[in-house]
């Protein structure tokens, strides 16, 4: 009887693999560790060499700077740290409009597009991609000028259309697949319970496709929330300017106070992270296990 | 309480043309089975007749009134969907209930009338549950309580029990025959399954290529099926046919096909005919008799209490149900006995039934 030795082989594959992984996972998550290091740090700390990987003196002056500038804050960039606490409202309304917005528009057109077969849907579907092949640079000279025919210029409603025509093609296709997928058995059972259109939608339809909905929604937000060129040409106020649009201020004044930037970014993290956290459940449960034979 | 009537329906999808004019009556109370097989138009007479789907022609009359025009939600209908369509996110308490939350009735009636369902259905433990989280059997019965719980005119049942398996299937059954006495309720069930048509219901539609082929009680349906197609379809196993003609010999009328003659009862105008026997009607022996065919075995398999013989007959294959025991092996020789007065005779030409062995 022969016997097959196991030879032990080092999976260089697989580490290889890993360590690419890792590097690349530092690529990622270091430059935004940095950021929250510094936001907790004073100036000097900040610029010291070598730099301080853990805040040697961990500060929280950064932040109140914002409600509260003293000294040298008030002085250099004082403009974007006072304007910081509005931008954030701005952008926070900006966005939940913007969201809100698209998802309103958006599951009517796919709910259309996923039951309704009518000519020129398959054309029209590739058209509202289309839109999104045009760079926005292109046209936002047109925008300006439409938005200032309307008397939009420096409100939240330029900022609002403009993100949601950006947003709205990609709802349609994201809810268009998940109507497609709500088994129409469902539908007809709804009907037969006694729900009319809007009735059979509210109960039925959409919270069975809460995940598209909140993939939908949660996309639409990003859009508005990181949105530079377009609040940086149609805003020019703390009434309507956005997160972005101050961030870039702060390296535009004379002086840029790096610790004090690195706040306000953190700040603007915040809200987009709050929400993904919230509806993670959502996005990641399939709602419509079980609901039919399977 | 409802009787619900159908007058010359017609449903076309483009060109095709599903159900072909029917008109039937389903009596208050009354469980009514449509069966037939595959694209017979049975789910889309029920979809119709539920208002998910609009007829081309025709009209349908719940208790007089006509209801043609009413969408799904303002018929007084309640459906069971064979894929059971519940509600994913809701428990099965809110699943059952729904219908009566959108009937704006009040929170303790609901529950009252939720607890009565699943009690009469066994499943108050589950109430609390998610479709999810329960098994095709218990699925089912959610399904059955959320039509049972409402108060409607029609129960609307489209192939409900499809999706079980064997055991439950049998079950089941039972189970929704039993429903059925105690909700007292017109029933309209809809199945491609000619035994759960046969043991379930007071009156059956046999229904192909859109058209009614016969509408009676299941010993009618049987015993005096109206053409080849109710006779091929119902009872399982399979009626035999042989294609042959009808002779006039020695003032004897007989049919004949190649080696196999079968002395007739009846009259009957046609010469070129069919003739059916069903398996239970024929008999096997091992000794000839006067009238018995010789044939072979050409398999025998057991169901049980009985066996179902392939005897081989001048070329014809004729099956014979036949009491257990059964011992002849395979090609052995026996000889085969039709009762000429159970035999159904129908036209060659159009399958429409010349004479019923019982005096139809």
């Amino acid at each position: 009887m022969t016997t097959i030795p196991l030879r032990y082989r080092v999976p260089w594959k697989k580490i290889a693999v890993y360590a690419l992984a890792v590097v690349f996972a530092l690529y990622l998550v270091l430059p935004f560790y940095w950021i929250v290091a510094m936001s907790f740090m004073p100036e000097v700390d900040a610029n010291s060499v070598p730099p301080q990987w853990i805040p040697q003196h961990p500060t929280l002056e950064n932040y109140t700077a914002f409600v509260d500038p003293t000294g040298a804050q008030a002085m250099v960039g004082s403009r974007a740290v006072r304007e910081t606490p509005f931008a954030l409202g701005n952008s926070l309304l900006v966005a939940l409009l913007t969201a809100v917005l698209n998802l309103v528009l958006g599951v009517f057109a796919a709910y259309s597009f996923s039951r309704i077969r009518f000519r020129g849907s398959q054309v029209l579907l590739m058209v509202y991609l289309l839109t999104r092949m045009v760079p926005g640079i292109a046209i936002i000279i047109p925008y300006y000028l439409l938005m200032r025919e309307l008397d939009l210029l420096d409100t939240y409603w330029a900022l609002i259309l403009s993100y949601t025509t950006f947003a709205l093609p990609v709802t349609i296709w994201v809810l268009k697949d998940f109507f497609r997928a709500v088994p129409r058995e469902l539908e007809d059972a709804a009907k037969v319970d006694r729900c009319g259109w809007f009735r059979m939608m509210w109960s039925v339809v959409l919270p069975v496709s809460a995940p598209g909905l909140v993939a939908a929604a949660v996309f639409a937000f990003m859009t508005a929330w990181n949105e530079f060129m377009f609040a940086l040409f149609l805003t020019s106020t703390a009434a309507s300017k956005t997160m972005p649009v101050i961030a870039a201020n702060f390296a535009t004044d004379i002086n840029t106070q790096f610790t004090v930037m690195a706040a306000s970014g953190v700040l603007a993290v915040l809200p987009p992270l709050v929400l993904v956290l919230i509806f993670q459940r959502l996005i990641v449960q399939g709602m419509a296990a079980g609901s039919v034979k399977g | 309480m409802a009787e619900v009537r159908v007058e010359g329906l017609r449903k076309e999808f483009g060109k095709a043309t599903a159900v072909d004019g029917l008109s039937l009556t389903v009596r208050d109370r009354e469980f009514l089975t449509l069966v037939g097989p595959s694209g017979c138009g049975k789910s889309t007479t029920l979809r119709m007749v539920c208002g998910l789907e609009r007829a081309t022609a025709g009209q349908i009359y719940f208790d007089d009134h006509a209801v043609g025009h009413l969408p799904a939600n303002k018929r007084d209908v309640a459906m069971v969907f064979q894929s059971y369509a519940l509600y994913p996110h809701r428990t099965v308490a809110q699943n059952i209930g729904f219908a009566l939350k959108m009937m704006r009735q009040p929170r303790r009636t609901i529950e009252e009338k939720v607890g009565r369902a699943a009690r009469a259905l066994g499943i108050e433990d589950l109430l609390d549950r998610k479709p999810r989280e329960l098994s095709g059997g218990q699925r089912q019965r959610v399904a059955l309580g959320r039509a049972i719980v409402r108060d409607a005119g029609a129960y609307l049942l489209d192939e409900p029990l499809s999706n079980l398996d064997a055991q439950l299937r049998v079950h089941m059954r039972a189970e929704i025959k039993r429903l059925h006495a105690e909700v007292a309720r017109t029933f309209i069930y809809v199945t491609h399954d000619q035994v759960e048509a046969m043991t379930m219901s007071d009156r059956i539609a046999v229904l192909s290529d859109g058209r009614l082929q016969q509408c009676g009680t299941p010993e009618e349906i049987y015993e005096r099926p109206s053409n080849r197609f109710v006779a091929s379809f119902m009872g399982s196993p399979p009626m035999n046919f042989l294609t042959g003609s009808i002779v006039d010999e020695d003032g004897v009328r007989r049919f004949r096909t190649r080696g196999i003659a079968v002395d007739l009862p009846a009259a009957g105008g046609e010469s070129e005919v069919e003739l059916g026997v069903r398996p239970e009607h024929v008999l096997v022996s091992p000794r000839p008799e006067p009238g018995f065919l010789p044939g072979r075995v050409f398999v025998a398999e057991l169901l049980g209490a009985d066996v179902l013989v392939t005897v081989d007959v001048a070329g014809e294959l004729i099956k014979a149900r036949v009491p257990a025991p059964f011992h002849a092996g395979v090609d052995s020789a026996v000889h085969v006995g039709i009762d000429p007065a159970k035999v159904h005779l129908f036209a060659a030409a159009d399958g429409r039934a010349l004479t019923s062995t019982r005096g139809a």
